[in-house]
């Protein structure tokens, strides 16, 4: 035993000797043999690493221990010598290598040497930087949790995020962005562990050759990821369900990987304990910002709607019964160097129930009645969207992007009413279908001059089925009626192509020149009928079936002129509008020209107080709503109607404004002073019956508004008790 | 014959004063939105003098932006309303001696000056990354003390064993360095001989450690508040948020706190 032992000892002793240091010794002499001291001698490998380095004592020598084996070069350095290099090969054989240098005395003296240097911090001035670290408190989980602990950042209930009072466009991880507007599918689920900096980007652009050149207030959140959680798949999964309580679950999962080459999230959930996990979705879907387009807000919107009874006295989120899945898949590919790919898939399931039952007992005087109610609501909502994204660099001033959005929706509502024993049943349902296509080509020139070429097709459709088995309507029909349903058809197509040009002036000044034609199709079918059990009626005047065109060629234009801190802007649109509303009966046409200027100003009296004023004249197409000549069912009670015919509607407004405000100040003060003019307005006139209402859209001549608001705010520190 | 090799030893000197390597290399200085000059004198084997020149502050342009949030949540205050006047600021001096390895400071506790001795062991990392910077290549080399991590890049071509505030043991002169947050940049600017006096006005100061230094700061910090609340009837609450710039944790605050 004391035998193996010592060979072992001995085994270790012999391989750490074998491991111990090679020792490089040597003298550096000048040519008069004089000993140079503090000279830097370096050992270099063949590809001019640096190894190891030392310097030389009073006495000229040199001793550099190094673990390393091969060929390498020792190299030796002193002001007003030449360089010096002997190459060396190192074995385990030999412990000690001595190098002898002579140094030839250098002619060439270090001139006066000048560099021109940056400020290295310089550009920090539109990036907030926050060390994720620092605001976590260990008990965040996703990164939602931790946005909420850093000072200007509010998230709100439905997920959007703000900063100061802004809404962020977008949240990036390690600069590139998954979900764009719908973000918050990414920070309600996206754990917030793995992240090292939480990066504020003020005057954000969102193309990136407009950085520097459009005025931009839009701020947008860059995540980070720490080195550690690089290149690496990584994922979480929590499971939680109700053991004492009924059947309720929680489940979500997320996988991930951010590396340089590729980004992917995955994220899934399953619940029904009332958690909101994806947030608000819409702007994502319809009007995203990733791509530089036309036609934003230009998509359909629901003709009827149908919504549950609320607790009003209750927090939303206490009351919400649901069952709710998504999955959501996106990867970012850089194909080549140039070409950068983004896909986003979308799968989201939700079922929301909500019951209310109330008993009320009046007692007036004589007048004596009880009151029941039941109400069951549900809703039925499936979702499926798909996103591709293309990016390709054609140079470093000229990009094109590609986006093709795809989004249908299914939304099913039911309302169960049962008010005094007497049951109503009514159903909506909704489809929606969303095609979105955008080509955007962007060049930049001389470093300060922009111009997008921007192409967009979408078509929209949103049928809905509404039915009733009930009538509500008391005498509006002479029919007696059991039951009631309407049927709508409702689709858009929109086409568009713009010039966009944004000349940056010498002295910073922005020149700013739109040109375009939009193009609009909108038509509508609805098939209003009542039933009762022997026959069904479609009463005139409630059904329709019209079309709706609308041209829209226009150039804008605005200027912002600046004098240190005081900004003065001037826009002006004009727009030639050819609409055409065709009915089965008639058609029209009108080709209305107009122009809406708008002046403002800013005066950043100091950087927390300012001064603004503004003034506009706006004029506005009638929309098809305004237009239609039937009556539209919109409720279960109630018809709209428009006035027929085109109208342009105009409206002045005129604003003074001063404030005094900043994040970290404690005091907040405005002043403000408001005019407004409608000569021409649309309004609604409404004949209320008991048992339903219809609304008619008039055409008004307005009248005059003033207003001024004044409010002064100091926000008290926490009283500290002692 | 002793005589006349002393006279050859005397004539070589003679030559190898004529041709010295002795240089005043000017650094810009970073910190915030202030730039201001750090001037370096190297002298043949003597130590190296850093003079930090107040009075040369210029803030530097920063763009629509007056605060922001450091790495350590602090909140920076980039310039706003009113100026400071840096010229009545006094000038920070660091004599480093890199073969005894002592570091001495001219610093102040409420304007009354103290030579403050400190000693820093440094295990420079030479990393394969390089960059040119003018003509030189420069080699990233990095090391942590004090509780932060620094880069300083140098370049073996300017065999000058320098380089700004505390940094010194490479083999070449630092061009750039930094800390991790980037609280204070170094920038080499200029290059030229040295011919005026190296500054280091240490006469007649009492000679403290670095440790005591601080103590005695402290205590007149403690002493000013203590004033404070004597003089009027208020409390006075104190926040220690860390401490920021280049060196943030000292070794015997580490030892405090292990206890």
């Amino acid at each position: 035993m004391p035998k193996t032992l010592s060979t072992l000892l001995f085994i270790l002793l012999t391989t750490f000797s074998l491991k111990a240091q090679t020792i490089c010794k040597g003298t550096v002499v000048s040519n008069a043999k004089e000993p140079i001291s503090n000279a830097s001698v370096l050992i270099k490998d063949t590809s001019d690493n640096i190894l190891q380095f030392g310097f030389t004592n009073a006495k000229g020598a040199f001793s550099i221990n190094t673990e390393n084996e091969g060929s390498f070069v020792v190299e030796v350095n002193k002001m007003g010598f030449e360089k010096q290099q002997q190459s060396v090969v190192i074995t385990k054989d030999k412990k000690e290598y001595h190098l002898t240098f002579t140094l030839e005395e250098s002619n060439e003296v270090l001139e006066d040497l000048v560099i021109e240097i940056d400020n290295p911090i310089q550009q920090r001035g539109d990036t907030l930087s926050y060390g994720a670290k620092t605001f976590s408190t260990c008990h965040e989980v996703v990164v939602e949790d931790l946005l909420k602990n850093i000072p200007g950042i509010t998230v709100e209930k439905d997920g959007k995020i703000k900063f100061e009072d802004t809404e962020i466009e977008k949240v990036m991880v390690d600069g590139d962005d998954f979900f764009n507007r719908g973000y918050s599918i990414l920070t309600k689920n996206m754990p917030n562990k793995p992240l090292d900096k939480v990066q504020v980007l003020r005057n954000y652009s969102n193309n990136k050759l407009l950085k520097g050149v459009e005025e931009s207030n839009k701020v947008a959140l860059n995540l980070t990821v720490d080195e550690a959680y690089k290149d690496l798949w990584f994922g979480d999964i929590s499971v939680g369900y109700g053991v004492v309580s009924e059947n309720r679950y929680e489940v979500s999962g997320n996988l991930m990987n951010f590396s340089k080459k590729y980004k992917n999230f995955l994220t899934c959930g399953l619940n029904n304990v009332g958690i909101d996990r994806v947030g608000s979705l819409e702007s994502m879907f319809y009007n995203n910002y990733e791509v530089e387009s036309i036609g934003s807000g230009g998509q359909l919107y629901q003709l009827m709607g149908l919504h549950g009874a609320r607790a009003s006295q209750l927090k939303d989120h206490r009351t919400r019964i649901n069952n709710a899945e998504h999955i959501s898949l996106s990867s970012i590919v850089p194909v080549t160097e140039k070409l950068k790919i983004k896909a986003v898939g979308f799968l989201g399931f939700d079922e929301n129930y909500a019951f209310n039952n109330s008993y009320s007992i009046t007692n007036v005087g004589t007048t004596y009645f009880e009151n029941t109610e039941k109400n069951q609501f549900k809703s039925h909502l499936k979702s499926g969207y798909v996103n591709l994204l293309a990016t390709y660099d054609v140079s470093k001033t000229q990009m094109l992007q590609v986006s093709s959005v795809w989004n249908q929706g299914n939304t099913n509502n039911y309302n169960d009413l049962t008010f005094n024993e007497k049951n109503t049943l009514e159903q909506l349902q909704t489809k929606n279908t969303f095609f979105d296509q955008k080509v955007t080509y962007t060049h930049k020139w001389k470093g300060k001059n922009v111009v997008l070429l921007k192409a967009r097709y979408f078509s929209n459709k949103l049928p809905q089925f509404y039915n009733i088995n009930d009538y509500l309507m008391g005498d509006l029909f002479s029919f007696d009626a059991d039951a009631m349903n309407n049927d709508i058809k409702n689709d858009k197509t929109f086409a568009g192509l713009e010039a966009d040009f944004k000349l940056k002036q010498k002295n910073n000044d922005l020149i700013e020149f739109q040109v375009g034609y939009e193009y609009n199709d909108q038509s509508m079918n609805t098939v209003f009928k009542l039933f009762n059990n022997a026959t069904s009626i479609l009463p005139d005047e409630f059904q329709t079936d019209s079309s709706f065109t609308l041209g829209d060629l226009y150039a804008k234009s605005g200027y912002t002129w600046k004098w240190n801190t005081f900004k003065v802007s001037g826009r002006a649109e004009a727009h030639q509008l050819f609409n055409s509303f065709t009915t089965l009966q008639s058609s029209k046409k009108q080709n209305p020209f107009y122009v809406n200027p708008s002046v403002n100003f800013t005066w950043d009296v100091t950087p927390t107080h300012i001064f603004n004023g503004s003034y506009m004249v706006n004029f506005n197409n009638t929309s098809f709503v305004h237009v239609n000549d039937t009556y539209l069912l919109t409720s279960s009670r109630s018809f709209s109607k428009g006035l027929g015919r085109f109208v342009l509607t105009d409206y002045q407004t005129g604003n003074l404004g001063y404030s005094i405000r900043h994040y970290l100040n404690r005091y907040r003060f405005s002043f403000n002073l408001n005019y407004s003019k409608q000569s021409n307005a649309l309004t609604n006139r409404s004949f209320i019956e008991q048992n339903s209402s219809l609304s008619e859209s008039v055409f008004i001549k307005g009248g005059d508004t003033y207003g001024a608001n004044l409010s002064s705010n100091f926000y008290f520190r926490k009283l500290k008790v002692t | 014959m002793k005589n006349l090799q002393l006279l050859v030893l005397l004539f070589f000197c003679q030559i190898m004063l004529a041709q010295t390597n002795d240089y005043k290399i000017t650094y810009k200085r970073f910190e915030g939105n202030l730039k201001r000059d750090a001037v370096l004198y190297v002298k043949e084997n003597q130590p190296t003098v850093m003079h930090i020149i107040m009075a040369s502050t210029v803030p530097t342009k920063v763009i629509k932006d007056t605060t922001y949030i450091n790495e350590n949540g602090a909140t920076v205050w980039k310039g706003g309303s009113g100026s400071t006047d840096y010229s009545k600021f006094p000038d920070e001096y660091l004599k480093v001696d890199h073969v005894a390895n002592k570091i001495e400071m001219i610093r102040d506790i409420s304007k009354k000056f103290f030579l403050v001795t400190d000693e820093i062991n440094y295990s420079w990392q030479i990393t394969n990354e390089t960059k040119q910077i003018q003509n030189f290549t420069c080699y990233k080399a990095i090391t942590s003390f004090r509780g932060n991590t620094f880069e300083a890049w140098f370049t073996p071509e300017i065999p000058i064993n320098a380089g700004p505030w505390k940094w010194y043991g490479l083999p070449g002169l630092i061009v750039e360095a930094t800390d991790k947050d980037q609280s204070v940049v170094f920038k080499l600017e200029k290059v030229e001989k040295l011919i005026d006096d190296v500054p280091f006005p240490s006469k007649s100061l009492t000679k403290i450690s670095l440790q005591q230094y601080f103590k005695k700061a402290d205590e007149a910090m403690d002493a000013f508040w203590a004033e404070m609340e004597s003089d009027r009837i208020i409390s006075v609450t104190k926040t220690v948020l860390g401490r920021f710039g280049l060196e943030r944790v000292y070794e015997w605050e580490e030892n405090t706190t292990e206890k």
